[in-house]
């Protein structure tokens, strides 16, 4: 497994866009708050964490608010816990459909996973068994979210580290029956099909055959922590080279969406991570992972020391400013 | 529904278990990732158990292995960051906490907590909103530790409980930091001048009530805790040098989206209690300097310093008359 080359695209903060969608976008963070509002950078959109700002009534709202005046922003939750056998929190909901009017929010996302149950929240994205109990579950708690939220849902696949006994169908076919019964959109992160790919030993260019390209509004791209024996979604550093390759072929397959990407641990300044995304526009106009637009990066941009080898995400809280 | 990944056909002998509804698989799942004692006395507990409602099923009867993990080491990897995620989050609302008392301890401390206050929110910033109770709950057995390392010392004893008091003191600092940085505030909102009062015909202004502002908090403390909570986040705080242990009292509120300590009197700070419970002006008035040791001129003329100062820190939004 060919892991991060730590490649870099030497400085470029021209306007630049995919042929589709919003074109390429970062994950806002706050640790980047001064610097966008200084700068203003030359990025194509935002992407939020949905619950860091939903109840806020402080300075990360007061950002977001201007943030939003002048990019698109798309809304990302990690607590909708669609896959749950509890009850859909409907305040949660509201608050979420809020947030998306207030911030004219793109499209609103969510994993294909559940969080907890008999009102726990463990704040992970757990797995839940392909099979079509799940499915009709799932379903229809689609279905009732969309009628709230007034818009699709758009889910995206969740890195996972288990398979079920009980799985009677592969992750790709259930997101597919899964769009075909609710209308949802896809949310395609190319680094958890990678990620996954390993842990549960099948073809990722397989997974990426698989998926109606016409329901994907949106990629994924993140770095992730290779243990050896597994991968683990940590979001804390390049892009590795395989994932991008995976990008390529899904762009090759005819899919065409917004990208993104998630830097979320150890985060750098903002520039590295907004060079990382334009990465992209590198990999789909050449046919070979190296170009000579890449560089080794810079080594004050290698990987910070872990806080913990590999903590999948989502791990996001955000620390008061106080003086 | 046909399979089309074949590691998942019947032949393989995965065919499922009609006895495991998605409830039962997800309770059980829970019961097995978040058990204290990992996932091996996670698939033994009751609970799992019943989620499954089977006596003997064990980690590989639910989980397949990979090519290169065992059930059990898959699992873990779900176990591991459970507790890694949830404790770096109280790390992170707690630094000075954790600076105080290291990691390791902070850690064991969380790690009780959770076992008692698991999250039950969709938000982990609600995550960290009992610590401060668990840790004031714990009270008598952390002395009652400290204490068994000092039989025969008073003073021993004396240190061990101003410790504890500065443990807790720094626990209700930095949560109320969190929900002041996040809450409502209002740096949107006009808030009350000192003149607006005086406006008031003087035979109705003991009547009044004024309105707090939704981010004002009071804080008493045992401790001078928040010179180390701030010095914490300044990167300056030393644990060779501890905040006294006294009386101190806190207004912690929010201007232009920071969070701001002030320490006050503690005459202000009474009258503060009051007309934030709602009791009127006239009434919090009398209360405070009945009790006050000072001679009137200069208790009247130390409240118009209040008044003035609450005034710039936006203490108030405004009042109402009965």
């Amino acid at each position: 497994m060919s892991e991060s080359k730590g490649l870099w695209i030497q400085g470029s903060h021209a306007k630049s866009t995919l042929p589709d969608g919003l074109g390429l976008g970062v994950g806002l963070r706050t640790v980047h708050f001064a610097h966008i509002l200084n700068h203003w950078p030359a990025v194509d959109w935002f992407e939020i964490i949905s619950e860091n700002f939903m109840d806020c009534g402080g300075r990360p709202r007061h950002v977001l608010d201007q943030i939003a005046e002048r990019y698109p922003i798309v809304m990302h939750g990690v607590s909708m816990s669609i896959g749950s056998t509890d009850p859909l929190n409907l305040d949660y909901l509201q608050k979420l459909k809020r947030l998306a009017t207030e911030t004219k929010a793109r499209w609103v996302s969510d994993h294909v996973c559940w969080t907890g149950v008999a009102s726990k929240n463990t704040h992970d994205l757990l797995p839940v068994p392909y099979n079509e109990e799940t499915l009709l579950h799932l379903a229809n708690r689609i279905c009732i979210v969309q009628d709230i939220l007034e818009r699709p849902l758009v889910l995206e696949n969740p890195s996972t580290y288990v398979t079920f006994r009980d799985s009677t169908m592969s992750e790709w076919d259930f997101i597919i029956y899964l769009t075909k019964e609710t209308g949802c959109q896809l949310l395609l992160d190319v680094n958890n099909v990678y990620v996954s790919s390993v842990n549960h030993d099948f073809d990722a260019r397989q997974y990426l055959d698989s998926i109606p390209a016409d329901r994907v509004v949106q990629f994924h791209l993140a770095g992730h922590t290779n243990m050896g024996t597994h991968c683990i979604d940590t979001h804390d550093g390049y892009v590795v080279d395989p994932v991008w390759e995976l990008f390529r072929y899904a762009h090759e397959r005819g899919i065409r969406a917004s990208t993104l990407l998630e830097w979320d641990a150890s985060i750098p300044e903002f520039d590295v991570v907004h060079a990382e995304v334009l990465k992209a526009k590198s990999w789909l106009q050449t046919t070979h992972a190296l170009d000579e637009q890449y560089v080794a990066s810079p080594p004050s941009m290698e990987k910070a020391p872990s806080r913990f080898a590999g903590i999948p995400q989502p791990a996001l809280y955000a620390t008061a400013e106080v003086e | 529904m046909a399979s089309s990944d074949p590691s998942l056909s019947a032949e393989n002998g995965l065919t499922r278990n009609s006895h495991r509804n998605l409830h039962g698989i997800q309770r059980w799942m829970q019961a097995v990732i978040v058990d204290p004692d990992g996932v091996r006395s996670g698939a033994a507990s009751g609970e799992a158990r019943n989620a499954i409602q089977s006596e003997s099923v064990s980690i590989e009867d639910m989980i397949l292995p990979s090519k290169a993990l065992s059930s059990q080491r898959r699992l873990e990897v779900y176990a591991n960051a459970y507790y890694a995620r949830l404790l770096e989050c109280l790390r992170d609302e707690y630094p000075a906490l954790t600076s105080l008392l290291g990691e390791e301890t902070f850690n064991a401390f969380a790690f009780e907590y959770l076992q008692t206050h698991p999250s039950r929110s969709y938000t982990l910033a609600d995550l960290g909103q009992a610590f401060p109770a668990f840790l004031e709950s714990n009270r008598a057995a952390a002395c009652a530790d400290d204490n068994a390392s000092h039989i025969g010392s008073e003073e021993g004893a004396s240190t061990d409980q101003s410790w504890v008091d500065l443990m807790i003191d720094l626990a209700r600092v930095e949560r109320t930091y969190s929900e002041v940085f996040s809450g409502p505030g209002i740096e949107q909102t006009a808030t009350l001048q000192a003149d607006e009062i005086a406006s008031v015909p003087a035979e109705e202004v003991g009547d009044i009530r004024l309105q707090v502002a939704p981010c004002v908090r009071l804080l008493k403390l045992n401790s001078r805790a928040h010179e180390f909570a701030i010095a914490t986040r300044k990167g300056t705080a030393s644990t060779d040098q501890l905040p006294e242990s006294v009386p101190t009292y806190l207004v912690i509120t929010r201007l232009n989206y920071v969070v701001r300590t002030i320490v006050v009197e503690q005459e202000e700070f009474q009258l503060l209690q009051l007309l934030i419970n709602g009791d009127t002006l006239g009434d919090s008035i009398t209360q405070v300097a009945e009790e006050s040791s000072l001679e009137e001129p200069e208790w009247l003329a130390r409240m118009a310093g209040w008044f003035q100062k609450w005034a710039t820190d936006r203490i108030f939004t405004g009042f109402q008359k009965d």
